[in-house]
């Protein structure tokens, strides 16, 4: 009898299991599998095919962050997020518009109308808001709402319903830019910064490498930052007491007293206006010395000089401060621009002008509920009681409101105290428009069905303004229309629809809905002074040994995302933690407090557990060093510490804002001015889950990072491999020759590859850390969320690794390289040689291929490769419902004992062919334009850092990038053949004003304080500052392995 | 991954996880803080429930083929429509050509005809209480590939790959039949009818899908000298496992 192998083990397992389970009634000698059921539809929408996906134009976020995207619907629910290749602004998505994806499908989502926390109905509902309306316009009191930045046509419709008591509040908002840009220039509105023709930028800490400006901001970076582009690279200055993830993209950190910045600001405004002849400016800036300015902040007038050199050079941009920058700040800036000739080129009023309003418009807000003037409190997504400090009583004056009424699709810690709610649809179930940018108007639009009963923002307006009898002012739309699409339909026919151009409206509306945006006439957006003088709070640098700042953290921002299991999950681009807060300082400020790190400590992943005290209070939380802090500066962020957000943000970490004074800024605007700390020892450790453990921060002198001197890359342009000899890095890019050694034949025979050979180039020199590469590949290919035990274990799911790698060069400013890392996809893989089953192969398109059906899990392979960028399920995870409903249907779910990793997104690679064969055309080649951005992280990267593509066509984007200088191979001396190339991350280092002719030295001193604080100071920064462009990389690369040595 | 493909392994495991086997302690330094709820660690994590017979409702795996099919909500007769009234496949599987699933008839399109046609045969009158109830009829599945198979109609239908090459005489499928079986009291009675109304005909196993795909004439047809390349691209596992 033949017998095959499989039929072996079938028999085998049937009788092995009959005598278990045959009394179970299942007819064990047949090999059972479950029916499940085909749903049709009853009547199928015209757009949907079941198993092929429509995508829905639309705006995923809201107010100035708007931007045109897509969503992804497959089979009746969204599943993913992408750009809208039709509209303008940035050809990509950003970690925002992910987490309101995976919010839509949050198990906290509010499911039903509550009053009084027991469910009711609409009907009801409704009705209880009306009456409410119609009793408080009775009695004379404020219908007031309190909500997020809105722009488009509800802004119209909730100023109607509450005559203008309308409330539009952001924790890290816009308030001072806005505020600064109304007394300078008469006009409330945010400036546009065009960075894309700039070639140098000065900023005092905005985070607009992620988390800050218009949706398109860090694609104009990535313009200016490409050596490719025309006209150099764009060097970038920071002025701020730490680097945040965006500051670490710098190349010259200046790192001033927290506080001093506006007179850095205004002395540099006065000084080029003077030099200048800007005689306004100048006037408005006041007589700030740079003397004056560099004993405040603690720099050096030559640093000063060296900015003024810098900035009156070539085409400057100055960008405000962050998250503690006040009015003041921001205003100086602009006058810093003007005098620098930036306007209207690189510095317009161009930008958000949707409503901002400031902290005085929130404290009237909250005084007048106190005072019992408000009748009636609309809550829409703003979260006051957590985002600020206790002493703004924001809690006392909820309670002391006759109805207050929560419209958000969640509760939180201020809905919590709301009476009513009733559950919005979110911006994948509604219409809605945007204003982002002045000229352009995004129109969203459903793109699934409610999954719960909810209804949209402008229904309930209309509904409760036609209930309560409400009147709208005359020549106003009204509250007639019957919902809330007719409304928006009726604002764009009025204000955007021109019949002599765009025919009949009917037409127009189905364009615009089926594109997404109107585009027009931004009109006069000239920054034109009105002001004649301006009064300067007085800006004494904040007090004490050592100072607490505070930021919006990149991934749970101002803590609206922080319930989102994937922006706990992602680990911090600076430290690698997750699922907490944690405070940072510089080792020197660890040491001096008697609480650096011990080696082991390190090792092992625990942090000494320090207590913070500042006048708001005491919290206890982790302690972490690391560099890009000035010595006597803590840092805590914002958005953790939760009390009533939902089950992955309660309890995490700690809320920042409560340690912070409420003290209004300069113009009435809100800033988390820094506070003088006490920190003490608990004398505990605590383990943080961390998703990398590298704890020094660099790579050993191992090549991962790749710095360039961007100031030689300048005069060479981005040369081909065969002239990389010409620039001299901080380490020599030695691996040109290596990569020329490809073609010799080693061991393995190198595989054939008939029509494709996929690869991909990462340009760390635009990877600028914000994580969007990694949320987006958690949401494409069903990663599961582990939860801090299992991360802390290192059970991490992620399929990328953001490897952050601190490089110090000669003249000892340090440098950050983000390396994202994941599977190289190699010609000579160690993961397949060693895989005893073949569940890894290199296929025929140059994939390194995982099968985990074949998958037995010996974790051979994880062993073997040596990116470790291989993950192993230990567990069986679920998704909670409906968390299950944004499973990508094209991936496995993975279970106990699989291996996996990076797949290049193999389904989409499988769409991108099978959609190129429709036609008929079996044969053909997608061509390289077809590929560029396929896998999911190329698309979300937002400075299209990741250039995706087939190696076997020459002429393609990605084999033409790699050509240049900068590219290397991460362990390319173990030749792995690897179809991931990196592109060396280029700055600018040695002398600050060599490349821009003329000028003094400086700049660097501030930075270099803190070269030697890593490792204890084993890695002492050299001596020789004058002779950056000599040191040889090989002496850099002893360095290092003697640092690792230590 | 749906772990019931992989259950004769798992029968094979319980013995072993019965004899002690059974995984390691699943100790978390932060007790109680899952956030995707984890299956206890054990080897075969879904025993078990995946074999519950009272949880699911059961039929044949792929690999064995009994005859029988399934029954199913309406019996649909493709005898009717196909053999006797010369349908197309496509008239209701609309989507065979241009999607990964061929696509179940919407209701709209059963209605289409029997708005007029056969109005009081019992069987289209349940199809007309579905479309009138605004539900879906919910059909059983029969062809049914595993979850971690990536399949698309289109490609294949696209190529030329005939409808029955899969799925079998999909025509001559739920002709009359008369037969007995018992009653709920348990008397014996005889009935005539659709009694199989889809039945799987072929395994649809991976080695019968790899026996076309190196075999099948239309790959020489439509990629002519690269039919070799296209024959090893159709034996690379990534064609089909997802």
């Amino acid at each position: 009898m033949n017998l095959h192998r499989r039929d072996f083990l079938k028999a085998l397992g049937l009788s092995s299991g009959t005598s278990a389970i045959g009394a179970c009634g299942i007819d064990a000698n047949r090999y059972m599998t479950p029916v499940e059921n085909v749903l049709p539809y009853v009547v199928k929408p015209d757009q949907v095919t079941p198993g092929t996906p429509t995508f829905f134009a639309t705006s995923v976020l809201r107010g100035p962050h708007a931007h045109a995207a897509t969503a992804r619907h497959r089979d009746g629910r969204v599943i993913n997020v992408g750009h809208n290749p039709m509209a303008p602004g940035r050809p990509s998505v950003s970690t925002s518009e992910l987490m309101e994806l995976q919010k839509h499908y949050s198990p906290d989502r509010l499911q039903a109308p509550q009053a009084d926390g027991a469910a009711t109905t609409w009907e009801a509902g409704l009705s209880t808001l009306a009456t409410a309306v119609r009793e408080a316009r009775a009695a004379g009191k404020q219908v007031a709402y309190l909500g997020a930045y809105r722009s488009g046509a509800l802004v119209e419709l909730i100023d109607q319903v509450t005559e203008g008591h309308a409330v539009y509040w952001e924790p890290t908002g816009y308030e001072a830019e806005v505020a600064a840009a109304e007394a300078l220039f008469g006009r409330r509105t945010l400036p546009f910064y065009d960075l894309g023709d700039a070639d140098y930028i000065l900023s005092f800490g905005a985070p607009f490498l992620g988390s800050w400006g218009d949706a398109a901001i860090e694609d104009r970076y990535a313009l200016a930052r490409d050596p490719n582009h025309g006209h150099g690279i764009v060097r970038f200055a920071l002025v701020a007491p730490f680097r945040d993830q965006t500051g670490v993209n710098s190349d010259d950190w200046l790192a001033c007293a927290p506080g001093s910045e506006v007179l850095v600001a205004r002395a540099l405004a006065a000084r080029i206006a003077s030099d200048k002849g800007v005689a306004l400016v100048g006037q408005l800036a006041g007589g700030v010395t740079l003397e004056a300015a560099a004993e405040a902040s603690g720099l050096s007038v030559e640093d000063l000089e060296g900015l003024v050199a810098h900035l009156t050079h070539g085409q400057a941009v100055v960008l405000p401060g962050g998250a503690s920058g006040d009015a003041d700040l921001a205003a100086a800036t602009y006058l810093l621009n003007l005098a620098l000739g930036a306007a209207p080129g690189r510095f317009h009023l161009g930008g958000y002008a949707g409503p901002v309003s400031g902290w005085s418009e929130l404290s009237a807000l909250l005084a007048d509920c106190k005072a019992g003037k408000v009748g009636v409190l609309i809550v829409d997504e703003a979260n006051p009681v957590y985002a600020l400090p206790d002493a703004a009583g924001a809690a006392e004056a909820l309670k002391a409101v006759g109805l207050v009424v929560g419209v958000s699709s969640h509760t939180d810690e201020t809905t919590a105290l709301a009476s009513l709610l009733l559950p919005t649809s979110d911006a994948f179930e509604d219409w809605g428009d945007e204003q982002p940018v002045a000229g352009l108007r995004l129109l969203r639009q459903p793109a699934a069905s409610p999954l719960y009963d909810t209804r949209s923002l402008g229904d309930v307006l209309l509904a409760t303004a036609r209930a309560a009898g409400l009147q709208a002012p005359e020549g106003s739309l009204g509250f007639a229309a019957p919902t809330w699409r007719e409304y928006l339909a009726a604002v764009w026919a009025r204000d955007l629809h021109q019949p002599a151009v765009d025919g009949a409206f009917g037409d127009f509306w189905e364009k615009s809905v089926i594109q997404g945006f109107w585009q027009g006439d931004a009109g006069d957006v000239t920054p034109a002074l009105v002001a004649e003088s301006y009064a300067w709070a007085d800006a004494a640098p904040v007090a004490g040994d050592l100072v607490l700042l505070t930021h919006a953290h990149p991934l749970r921002k101002d803590g609206r995302y922080a319930n989102q299991p994937w922006a706990q999950e992602v680990g911090d681009a600076l430290t690698g933690m997750t699922w907490d807060s944690w405070l940072e300082v510089s080792h020197e400020t660890a040491e001096a407090l008697g609480l650096a790190p011990t080696g082991k400590q390190q090792r092992s992943g625990e942090f000494p557990k320090v207590s913070v005290t500042t006048d708001g209070g005491t919290v206890e939380l982790p302690l972490r060093t690391r560099r890009g802090i000035k010595a006597g500066i803590a840092v805590l962020a914002l958005g953790n510490g939760h009390v009533a957000a939902g089950r992955y943000a309660d309890g995490y970490g700690v809320n920042a804002a409560k340690l912070f004074a409420l003290a209004a800024g300069s113009l009435g605007a809100f800033a988390w001015r820094g506070q003088s700390a006490k920190v003490g020892d608990t004398g505990t450790l605590v383990k943080v889950a961390t998703t990398y453990s590298n704890y020094d921060d660099t790579d050993q002198g191992r090549q991962f990072g790749m710095l360039v001197d961007a100031g030689r890359l300048a005069e060479h342009g981005d040369a081909p491999a065969a002239h990389a000899g010409e620039l001299t890095g901080i380490h020599h890019l030695e691996l040109d020759s290596r990569l020329a050694e490809r073609d010799v034949e080693g061991f393995y025979t190198t595989p054939d590859h008939s029509t494709y050979r996929f690869g991909m180039t990462v340009d760390t020199n635009a990877c600028t850390g914000c994580g969007a590469c990694l949320v987006a590949c958690y949401a494409e290919n069903n990663l599961p969320v582990v939860g801090k035990g299992k991360l802390a274990e290192g059970r991490e799911m992620a399929w990328i690794r953001l490897d952050r790698f601190w490089e110090t060069a000669p003249d000892g400013t340090e440098q950050m390289a983000f390396v994202p890392m994941m599977c190289q996809h190699c010609g000579h893989a160690g993961c397949e040689n060693v895989c005893p089953v073949l569940a890894t192969y290199h296929n025929i398109d140059g994939l390194n291929a995982m099968v985990y059906n074949r998958c037995v899990g010996t974790r051979y392979c994880s062993n073997a490769c040596p990116f470790s960028v291989r993950r192993f399920n230990y567990h069986t995870y679920h998704w909670p419902e409906p968390f299950n409903l944004q499973l990508n249907p094209d991936v496995s779910v993975r279970t106990v004992g699989v291996m996996e990793k990076c797949t290049f997104c193999v389904q989409r690679i499988r769409q991108v062919k099978s959609a190129a064969k429709d036609g008929g055309n079996f044969t053909a080649t997608v061509p390289d334009e077809a590929w560029r951005q396929v896998p999911a992280c190329a698309e979300a990267c937002p400075t299209q850092a990741m250039t995706f593509g087939n190696l076997n066509d020459p002429e393609g984007a990605c084999s033409q990038s790699r050509k240049s200088g900068r590219t290397y191979e991460p362990l390319a001396d173990i030749r792995p053949l690897s179809a991931v190339n990196y592109l060396a991350r280029a700055t600018f280092h040695g002398d600050p004003t060599a490349h821009h002719g003329g000028g003094h030295g400086g700049g660097h001193e501030a930075a270099g304080e803190h070269a030697a604080t890593h490792e204890g100071g084993s890695h002492e920064a050299p001596a020789h500052e004058g002779e950056a462009h000599e040191a040889e990389g090989h002496e850099m690369k002893d360095h290092h392995e003697a640092g690792s040595a230590h | 991954m749906r772990r019931t493909t992989t259950t004769p392994w798992t029968a094979l495991g319980l013995l072993v996880a019965v004899t002690g086997a059974a995984g390691c302690p699943d100790a978390s330094v932060y007790p109680g803080d899952d956030v995707f709820q984890r299956e206890p660690h054990s080897l075969f994590p879904e025993w078990p429930a995946a074999f519950d017979p009272a949880a699911k409702d059961w039929q044949l795996g792929s690999g064995m083929v009994d005859g029988r099919g399934l029954e199913q909500p309406i019996a649909f007769p493709h005898y009717t429509h196909v053999t006797l009234n010369g349908m197309q496949c496509e008239y209701c599987h609309q989507a065979a050509r241009k999607s990964l699933h061929a696509g179940v008839p919407q209701g709209q399109t059963c209605m289409n005809c029997h708005t007029y046609v056969k109005k009081d045969s019992p069987e289209v009158q349940k199809v007309v209480a579905y479309f009138e109830k605004g539900e879906p009829v919910p059909w059983r599945k029969v062809h049914d590939l595993p979850d971690f198979v990536h399949f698309e109609h289109k490609r294949h239908v696209q190529a030329g790959v005939d409808c029955t090459e899969c799925h079998g005489q999909m025509g001559l499928q739920g002709q009359p039949e008369t037969w007995s079986e018992k009653d709920e009291h348990g008397k014996v009675v005889t009935k005539t009818g659709v009694r199989h109304p889809v039945v799987r005909e072929t395994t649809l196993q991976m080695g019968w899908c790899l026996d076309c795909h190196a075999s099948h004439p239309s790959v020489d047809e439509n990629y002519g000298d690269k039919a070799n390349l296209r024959r090893a691209e159709l034996k690379d596992c990534w064609t089909c496992h997802k």
